[in-house]
């Protein structure tokens, strides 16, 4: 089975040098190798590719927005992230935007290979000594997140209206009641209400706490 | 040319030079810090040692003073992607033999070492030409890129819903400190409150329409 693979990193140099390196491989066709800056979108609508190893030390969380655009496209796309460090937080971003693999760019280019391969083959492959972190961070954040879902639940719709308006950055009480037809009275009530539910002292620690919540449940009402 | 490259970035040594054997080079040692390249120039003596400037374990710089000093018969080719200007005029004053942009084509990398191996110097152009840094267009580009590191650490606290006493405890200023960073902080990002800041840091879908 040949794999396509699409190479994207800020340095051109290390892109095209790649490129040719992985071409001599039997199995391997390289349908683009690409210097990016901020993620374009239009680079996989694009390219049609197997397997994208895409540069994880983009500015501004570029790669995960990258990742992201390729998982979700139909089809069985895959991404390989490459990055000179290797912190298990940045991996789990990393893991929820769909990255299939995270590969350190001190590793060997029989490493690489074997990882194109194997993602190519449907594999998840993580730094070994990550793993365990990983893993444990990821539980956790599932934890936190069943709590902060029963937190949010707790709401009543108005009470998560407003603090939609809160997370959104729209802090005063006369701003929030403009923008939902409510008295500054009845803003205050409520945001008394979502303190005193959230178990919080401050507007900014309420959305600290749901603000991952509210996004991914925005996300799935769409 | 017999080569020793250095570079943080294994993948990017065995990837070029890959293209650089190609080319009739030989690569006798790739390194990817400045303790091995350092050592790898003094065992092999190379012709010339590709070098990148950002290595884990101090500058590129300080790795081609060393080089230059112990074995001079070495030439030293930069490949960095830093452009500053005052970092291209330090390594002219050690005496490297070129200086390269990692966002060029790997051919021209050979064309470059074909230059250096005739007894030439190898500056990319680009690097001469340019003039001051443009700190002040990429900041209206990415407002928190303009922010200075503990203004960044001040940030992720107030996404994160820290108040003003934990954040001082925590990262151990006054909270008078504090207050000018949050200060600073807003008028960089053009913020009217703290929410609308972490509004702001936490991405579009929470940016306000206002």
């Amino acid at each position: 089975m040949e794999i396509k693979v699409l190479i994207a990193d800020q340095e051109r140099t290390f892109a095209e040098a790649l490129a040719i390196r992985l071409a001599d491989e039997e199995d391997i066709r390289v349908v683009g190798a690409v210097q990016v800056k901020t993620p374009d979108p239009w680079l996989i609508a694009a390219n049609s590719f197997d397997v994208m190893v895409v540069d994880g030390d983009l500015p501004g969380g570029g790669a995960n927005q990258l990742c992201a655009t390729a998982s979700s496209r139909s089809g069985s796309s895959r991404v390989i992230t490459l990055s000179s460090t290797s912190e298990p937080e940045r991996i789990v971003d990393a893991i929820r935007a769909g990255t299939a693999a995270w590969v350190r760019k001190d590793q060997t280019l029989e490493h690489l290979l074997c990882v194109i391969r194997g993602v190519a083959r449907g594999e998840t492959w993580l730094p070994p000594s990550e793993t365990g972190n990983v893993v444990r961070l990821l539980m956790q954040e599932q934890d936190r997140r069943r709590e902060n879902g029963r937190l949010l639940a707790s709401l009543t719709p108005r009470e998560r209206a407003v603090l939609t308006c809160l997370a959104e950055g729209t802090g005063q009480r006369e701003a929030i009641a403009e923008r939902l037809h409510l008295s500054v009275n009845t803003v205050r009530t409520h945001l008394q209400n979502i303190m005193a539910k959230l178990g919080v002292h401050s507007a900014l620690e309420a959305v600290a706490l749901t603000r991952d919540q509210l996004a991914a449940e925005e996300c799935s009402a769409w | 040319m017999r080569l020793v490259l250095c570079d943080d970035n294994r993948l990017l040594c065995e990837a070029l030079g890959f293209v650089l054997e190609a080319h009739g080079h030989r690569v006798l040692a790739i390194a990817t810090c400045v303790a091995e390249g350092i050592a790898a120039v003094a065992e092999h003596r190379p012709d010339a040692c590709l070098l990148d400037l950002s290595l884990p374990d101090g500058s590129g710089l300080d790795a081609a003073r060393a080089m230059r000093q112990h074995h001079p018969d070495t030439k030293i080719v930069v490949l960095s992607c830093l452009t500053d200007p005052a970092v291209v005029s330090e390594a002219k004053k050690i005496g490297v033999a070129g200086f390269l942009r990692k966002d060029q084509k790997p051919s021209s990398i050979v064309s470059a070492l074909k230059v250096v191996d005739a007894g030439g110097t190898a500056f990319d152009p680009r690097l001469l030409r340019q003039r001051g840094p443009r700190a002040v267009t990429q900041s209206r580009e990415n407002p928190l890129g303009a922010l200075t590191p503990r203004e960044t650490e001040v940030l992720r606290r107030i996404v994160a819903g820290q108040s003003t006493s934990q954040m001082a405890r925590e990262m151990d200023i006054a909270i008078s400190t504090l207050r000018g960073y949050i200060k600073s902080i807003l008028a960089k990002l053009g913020a009217h409150s703290r929410l609308q800041a972490a509004a702001i840091a936490s991405g579009p879908r929470y940016r306000s329409v206002a």
